[in-house]
């Protein structure tokens, strides 16, 4: 079983590494390609089914 | 509120600002310097009204049904990036209903300044995974990203991969956590 210490030291560990992924080095045109993301899915996902909860 | 829902809305609230405290610990010097991570509280929907007069903004989404969300939901999950007194970005998502994963459904940028624009995806992502984490989810979805594309190419990196819509499920980017 799983404790919540162990899951908060789990939760940091993997932040940390999606974090030196996510900000580590970038392309000029990744750059570009994600200033121009102004927005990602939309509120009508919402209502969208679960996949496997299905 | 019945107390079941107090109590379950209580237990999310500290994970959802564990969450916001480790993403913020996390990130690079010059983003956690400058940022601050919350909840979609009063201030961010006031500050976020002001996007609707902006020309530059694509989408007319109504972030004052993202608290009612929140209370009808309580284990969702809510996120302002602010820059100083700037609101950088908004966005929300639940956990399926079994807990197996976590969804982000979607997330918007301030339309004209977004200081550090090209990061708000990389930090609304760590924190959707940290809490996905805390509450014991196993994989973190993108729900049918509209730019999948951009996102498909920057992803790949972050360990995201592409699931397609099946049996009326909608289209995915998937990381296992």
């Amino acid at each position: 079983m799983t404790t919540e210490n162990e899951r908060e030291k789990q939760a940091r560990e993997n932040a940390q590494k999606a974090a030196n992924t996510l900000f580590g080095k970038r392309t000029k045109e990744q750059e570009e390609a994600l200033k121009k993301v102004t927005s990602v899915g939309s509120p009508d996902n919402l209502i969208k089914p679960d996949g496997e909860d299905e | 509120m019945r107390t079941s829902h107090a109590l379950a809305a209580n237990k999310y609230e500290e994970y959802r600002k564990k969450a916001r405290s480790i993403s913020t610990d996390v990130l690079p010097d010059y983003l956690r310097q400058a940022t601050k991570l919350k909840s979609i509280d009063s201030s961010a929907l006031a500050a976020a009204s002001v996007w609707a007069d902006d020309p530059a903004r694509h989408v007319n989404w109504d972030w004052i049904f993202a608290n009612r969300y929140t209370f009808r939901h309580p284990n969702a999950f809510d996120l302002s990036v602010w820059v100083g007194n700037t609101l950088c970005s908004l966005s929300l998502g639940r956990p399926s209903h079994n807990g197996k994963f976590m969804r982000l459904d979607y997330l918007e940028k301030a339309p004209s300044q977004c200081p550090f624009s090209s990061d708000m995806v990389g930090i609304t992502l760590v924190a959707y995974q940290t809490y996905a984490t805390l509450i014991g989810a196993k994989q973190l979805r993108i729900i049918d990203p509209i730019n999948d594309k951009v996102l498909k190419s920057y992803l790949r990196h972050g360990g995201f991969s592409y699931q397609k819509a099946k049996q009326g499920n909608p289209h995915c980017l998937v990381k296992e956590l």
